[in-house]
């Protein structure tokens, strides 16, 4: 059996080899993705291109202006002259954010009238939206504070301070929370099509019947096809880490030698997805369509961009079966937790139970098809 | 141009014959799409955290009721210690602690700050955000009322008004914030992607088969062949776009107020362009199974680097040079703008442009490189 599976590893060894370009492509793949995301994710959000039609140009409406600039979250780089410009402005997706300071806005607030300013907001980017609303809010509130000292004067304060601290992640960097999960996303697309297009070729060419009637159990001819495409895919995984730690210096704060063993583990599993993807398509098209789709949705819904605990029950049911969700857990819990291998026990024992329901289902199948 | 319409009509019917794939790449999108919109839309709410009661005092005690009120925190677990809370944290088994240390009630009445922690696991950052925001808030409003009723008892009250400066804040195109009405645009162009992929495969299994050679000997010209046999694949891309914002429109009630025409066009702009990417791959790798490959990968790239998770603004310079490379990234503002923004075709001719650009050079490229090989 041994022999067997050897000489399989050996041929599609061989094959792949052919396709130098294929292989250049699958090795840069990685590096590729994380530094993309790196890249893509590493800036807070700030900077808000934001557009200001100053009615008053009094010293006090440009200290309004300057103090936004001071926050770093507006960038008031926009004077326009008339409403209809700042809604071009954001029509046009130029600025994100238009002011529109009233006249005698100096004066009102120098005689304690009150004066409104008006904020129109792009609202296609929801999440600039939310942070410029939170901050004018902020600012606004402050104002209130200050008056409300002023009018209350012998009055004892009383206040809660809340003292924050973020844990695991001191410094909110957006990278140590995406780049893991994107590790484990990056590993699962090269996990799913290497075998998925590896067992149908054999089949489309016919190829595969030859295959069957040498003494190769089903279970043989999976393991000789998934070994090599699990050895590229721990390659691509340790390509990935590498990249992070010591390149964008994500933190590994747990043990490395448990993170290789349960991706290497998780890679296990996840081909089963390839493995039945392949057994229950026909050609390389369908294989390709089939495989696109299902990445696609677990880079979604694997919980990468947003926690699965928070999707809509159907959502969940789908996303437990994607092995993906459980390493984006694990993966990152070990690096930036620093947690043990008790720690995400549960998740691995999720994805044992995986592992053996999908190899289960394509041996079963792949037998089937060929009866 | 004969040549052009035969080979058109002879990918129709190759893919009439595989009704799985047909399926798929009409109804599998949509479901697809359902399925991500669903998850995208969800409330960010019931966050579990563990709260340390530390004061027992009446102000302790009103102080976390709000916690229990708030339907952002769900407060999972009344720690009995400091360790024990953070414990919890540190197990993942809550996303954060609010512990009142004893004292709280006294320092109140002195009117000294009185400090509570707040403890946020860092490991989604979004999500630490939210707790941090959402528990000063709370704590402000706390405070607020407190203040409010001291106020009250000296005769001052405060009402509307008493803030000199305030902001009126009007969202133009969303007016509600809605995620789902700006995800939309994001989700169609991610499986838009794929269909003229399929295009460049197809050529792949023609060539692996030895159809192709039979198919050149005939005196139909490189571009012709390249053309008939791509049409098909981007009729369908251009079916899923109306099947896709159908169901956006009529399911989720994502608005349009754009025109359908400027929609079909600019559509059908990227769907050039991914073509083109498609046909080159192609062009490139000899078969069906290093096109795939390649293929799935390239179609990766684009869910991370786009500009679907963070706005193009807030990248860095690289970033956002490396985001404009991808024809995702144009459609995603495109789109966006038609379904919400309304906006005629002459304000996205820029975007509009880079499209066409990419769609030209990478199906000139490919065509050179097709006809170079044979």
């Amino acid at each position: 059996m041994v022999g067997r599976i050897r000489n399989m590893v050996w041929k599609e060894a061989l094959q792949f080899w052919r396709y130098k370009l294929l292989l250049i492509f699958i090795l840069l793949f990685p590096a590729l993705d994380m530094v993309g995301v790196a890249g893509a994710v590493s800036t807070q959000i700030m900077h808000i291109p934001t557009a200001v039609y100053d009615q008053d140009r009094s010293p006090a409406s440009r200290r309004l202006a300057s103090m936004l600039r001071a926050s770093q979250l507006f960038d008031p780089d926009y004077h326009v002259n008339s409403q209809a410009e700042v809604e071009q402005l954001l029509e046009q997706g130029t600025v994100k954010v238009g002011l529109v300071i009233p006249p005698r806005f100096g004066a009102d607030l120098a005689g304690g009238r009150g004066t409104t300013v008006q904020v129109l907001q792009d609202g296609t980017e929801t999440l600039t939206c939310l942070l410029a609303g939170a901050y004018l809010e902020g600012a606004s509130y402050v104002y209130a504070q200050q008056m409300t000292e002023t009018k209350s004067a012998g009055v004892e304060l009383e206040f809660v301070d809340p003292r924050s601290r973020v844990w695991f992640n001191e410094t909110l960097r957006k990278e140590n929370f995406q780049i893991p999960a994107e590790m484990a996303a990056a590993v699962a697309w090269l996990a799913v099509l290497l075998p998925a297009v590896a067992i149908v070729r054999e089949r489309e060419s016919g190829t595969l019947e030859q295959l069957f009637v040498t003494p190769m159990r089903p279970i043989e001819l999976i393991l000789g096809k998934g070994i090599l495409a699990a050895a590229i895919a721990f390659l691509g995984f340790l390509e990935a880490l590498a990249v992070s730690t010591l390149h964008l210096r994500v933190p590994l704060r747990g043990s490395l030698a448990l993170l290789m063993v349960l991706a290497a583990f998780y890679i296990f599993v996840e081909m089963g997805w390839g493995l039945v993807i392949s057994a229950v398509v026909r050609s390389q098209g369908q294989a390709f369509i089939a495989s696109f789709f299902w990445l696609m949705l677990e880079s979604i819904l694997g919980g990468q961009i947003l926690p699965v605990e928070n999707m809509p029950h159907v959502v969940q049911m789908v996303a437990r079966v994607m092995p993906n969700t459980h390493f984006t857990v694990i993966v990152r819990s070990i690096m930036l937790r620093g947690s043990t291998l008790v720690d995400v026990w549960p998740r691995v024992m999720v994805l044992a139970a995986l592992g053996v329901v999908l190899y289960t289902l394509a041996a079963a199948r792949l037998r089937k098809r060929l009866d | 141009m004969n040549g052009f319409l035969a080979v058109m009509r002879k990918e129709f019917r190759h893919v009439l014959r595989d009704p799985y794939a047909l399926a798929a790449t009409t109804l599998g999108i949509v479901l697809v799409m359902i399925l991500m919109v669903y998850a995208i839309s969800a409330d960010i709410e019931h966050i579990p955290i563990a709260v340390l009661d530390g004061d027992h005092s009446l102000q302790s005690r009103a102080y976390l009721q709000r916690f229990v009120n708030d339907t952002f925190f769900d407060v999972a677990y009344w720690a009995s210690s400091h360790a024990e809370a953070l414990e919890w944290v540190r197990s993942d088994r809550v996303k954060g602690a609010v512990v009142v240390p004893a004292g709280f009630a006294a320092a109140l009445q002195q009117g000294s700050p009185a400090p509570v922690q707040i403890v946020a696991d860092g490991t989604e950052p979004n999500i630490a955000l939210q707790i941090v925001g959402n528990a000063e808030a709370l704590s402000a409003g706390f405070s607020v009322e407190r203040l409010e009723q001291r106020l009250a008892r000296v005769g001052v009250v405060r009402g509307e008004g008493t803030s000199p400066l305030e902001f009126r804040g009007r969202t133009l195109y969303n007016p509600d914030v809605r995620e789902l009405n700006a995800f939309l645009p994001v989700v169609i162009a991610f499986v838009m992607a794929f269909p003229p992929f399929y295009a460049g495969l197809s050529l792949v299994r023609e060539r692996e088969q030895g159809s192709l050679e039979g198919l050149l000997s005939t005196p139909i010209r490189r571009h012709q062949l390249l053309a008939g046999k791509s049409v098909p694949y981007l009729l369908i891309g251009l079916l899923d776009i109306l099947l896709l914002t159908g169901v956006g429109v009529f399911l989720f009630r994502v608005p349009f107020q754009g025109h359908l025409a400027d929609l079909i066009l600019f559509s059908s702009l990227f769907l050039l362009a991914n073509l083109g990417m498609g046909l080159l791959i192609a062009s490139l790798l000899r078969t069906q199974m290093a096109t795939l490959i390649v293929g799935g990968l390239v179609l990766m790239l684009p869910l991370t680097q786009s500009g679907a998770l963070t706005p193009l603004y807030a990248m860095s310079p690289d970033a956002r040079m490396q985001a404009m490379m991808w024809p995702t990234t144009h459609y995603i503002i495109i789109a966006r703008a038609i379904f919400l923004k309304g906006v005629g075709a002459q304000a996205l001719i820029s975007h509009g442009g880079a499209l066409l650009i990419s769609g030209l050079l990478l199906n000139g490229l490919a065509v050179w490189r097709f006809r170079m090989k044979q």
